[in-house]
């Protein structure tokens, strides 16, 4: 095990025992929702930095946004069928916008007329929903506080499923963003990967996005991989380092959160940007 | 490994946006050897290694490969190692030297076929003469005749009976291109390898074929045939215009 490897392992064991004195004082579905948007997000952030597809984790979170919002003007409580059919929405429109972009649409133009149409269909409808009484604050700045001990496990189970599925596939997912054309050839079964990812990325943005919020949820898509890559080179290290990121920053948060009374999200983003800089400092630019 | 192998274009025209890329090629290419394909930039070389592989089809015409003088009833790509002409790897993809090899060989070599993935892995890297201590190398931090062999070791890793190299040379210093060529003229005694390329000297010896291509056949046959003719060189001079094109023996 080299330095870095004993690096991430004394975080992840922190983590660990961090998350397990936090348990012993505050709800456990707080720390287990924390935790399991740290490593989804971590897994997923990996991916879709290694792929080459951080415009589609700028873009995700609009669209979580306007799904959830304009579920919230059909069900109102954010519950179940909210969830179900905001869940629903998400994924349709990203996984038809992933496929766009296999078929060879340009990815800048994608997210960027992605980003302009759920902005506007969100703001349209948090409009109709905040004037009807409904709750948006915490689809904004998400708050895992609120979470019931049914969503925890439920949002464990999510994460624990992502996290294996990646550990055991996500070498396709990334070997494909490598000599695309040759990947492909011959077989439809590179084309469902593909759509497998976006597929996850609407369900994981849309899912947590009311423990997460919808301003965090761009930080923790994108820095866990980047920093991962500062820290470790090649595909396994870095789906491991990303989560173990993920997760740190997201216990770390819930702990300053809980001492200094602020927003547990808001806190995970600022540890995260202080790894980002200083992993970037230790690297030299 | 060493099976009689047979690629037989019959009148195959490929058009991209209805620009013809070839046109109306005839030919019959069999191994195990060295095949080169030479001809100008836009001759419709790499469109040629992309039709066989079956990533482009032909508009008209077919390409049939035949395994110990029976069709293959399969998908052609199944027997094909390719390497690219270009690959710039994102320096965002991850993916060590190891993994990028060990990725293509999980998704090409059947699972029954029984060894154990990172002895093939390892046995690829070595035969490219790739350092172990490269393995853990980004693929973005190669250079380039590195990142040459490891795309070769890529390709053979799964032991293909087809080898399809695109202008394996381009951008490689004398030395390295002399390494790539052991490599490639050693695979070529167990299969069928096609080079393209736009100089002919650095494998002629080896070389069992020689192919000219301007979107259409030029000549075919062994190099002294096909490089004596003095038809060819007409042709090839008409088609350089002020470029000069020199044989391996310097006419």
């Amino acid at each position: 095990m080299d330095g870095p490897d004993r690096g991430v392992a004394v975080v992840a064991v922190s983590a660990l025992a961090a998350a397990y004195l936090l348990s012993l004082k505050y709800p456990l579905s707080w720390i287990l929702a924390m935790s399991s948007a740290g490593l989804a997000y971590g897994a997923l952030s990996s991916v879709l930095h290694a792929r080459g597809l951080l415009f589609m984790a700028g873009a995700a979170p609009h669209v979580a946004l306007a799904s959830a919002s304009v579920s919230a003007l059909f069900f109102s409580g954010l519950g179940l069928w909210w969830l179900s059919s905001s869940i629903l929405l998400g994924v349709v429109i990203i996984v038809t916008t992933g496929y766009l972009v296999y078929k060879g649409l340009n990815a800048d133009i994608a997210a960027g007329f992605l980003v302009s149409l759920s902005s506007t269909i969100a703001v349209l409808a948090l409009y109709r929903v905040s004037v009807s009484g409904g709750e948006v604050i915490g689809l904004i700045i998400g708050d895992p506080l609120l979470t019931n001990p049914g969503e925890a496990l439920l949002l464990l189970a999510m994460a624990a499923t992502l996290l294996a599925v990646f550990a055991t596939h996500g070498w396709r997912l990334v070997y494909l963003g490598l000599l695309r054309e040759e990947s492909l050839l011959g077989t439809a079964r590179g084309l469902l990967w593909d759509l497998s990812l976006y597929l996850v990325l609407g369900v994981v943005t849309v899912g947590m996005l009311r423990i997460v919020g919808f301003v965090l949820e761009h930080v923790l898509l994108i820095l866990p991989g980047i920093v991962a890559s500062h820290i470790v080179k090649g595909w396994r290290k870095g789906l491991l380092t990303s989560a173990v990121i993920g997760l740190s920053a997201s216990i770390a948060g819930l702990a300053i959160a809980v001492v200094l009374d602020i927003s547990p999200s808001g806190a995970s983003g600022a540890i995260l940007v202080l790894l980002f800089l200083y992993t970037r400092i230790l690297r030299g630019g | 490994m060493a099976h009689s192998l047979a690629i037989r274009l019959a009148g195959v025209t490929v058009a991209y946006n209805s620009k013809v890329a070839l046109d109306s090629v005839t030919l019959n290419l069999e191994g195990p050897g060295l095949v080169q394909i030479l001809g100008p930039n836009g001759a419709g070389k790499t469109t040629l290694l992309k039709t066989i592989m079956g990533a482009v089809r032909p508009v008209r015409g077919k390409v049939v490969v035949e395994v110990g003088g029976k069709p293959w009833p399969g998908n052609t790509y199944d027997l094909v190692g390719y390497v690219p002409q270009y690959f710039d790897p994102p320096p965002t993809n991850p993916m060590t030297v190891y993994e990028f090899v060990e990725a293509s060989t999980r998704l090409r070599m059947p699972v029954s076929n029984g060894k154990p993935v990172h002895e093939v892995v390892e046995r690829a890297l070595e035969s490219c003469k790739i350092p172990p201590e490269m393995y853990g190398y980004k693929l973005s931090e190669l250079s380039g005749g590195i990142l040459k062999r490891v795309l070769l070791a890529r390709a053979i890793a799964f032991e293909p009976q087809i080898l399809l190299l695109d202008e394996p040379f381009t951008f490689l210093d004398p030395a390295a291109s002399r390494a790539l060529a052991g490599l490639i003229e050693r695979y070529s005694k167990r299969a069928l390898v096609l080079v393209t390329t736009h100089d002919p000297s650095i494998l002629y010896e080896a070389t069992r074929k020689l192919v000219v291509l301007n979107k259409r056949l030029i000549a075919a046959g062994s190099p002294h045939q096909v490089l004596s003719s003095r038809e060819l060189w007409k042709t090839l001079g008409q088609l350089a215009g002020d470029q000069t094109w020199m044989g391996p023996t310097g006419e």
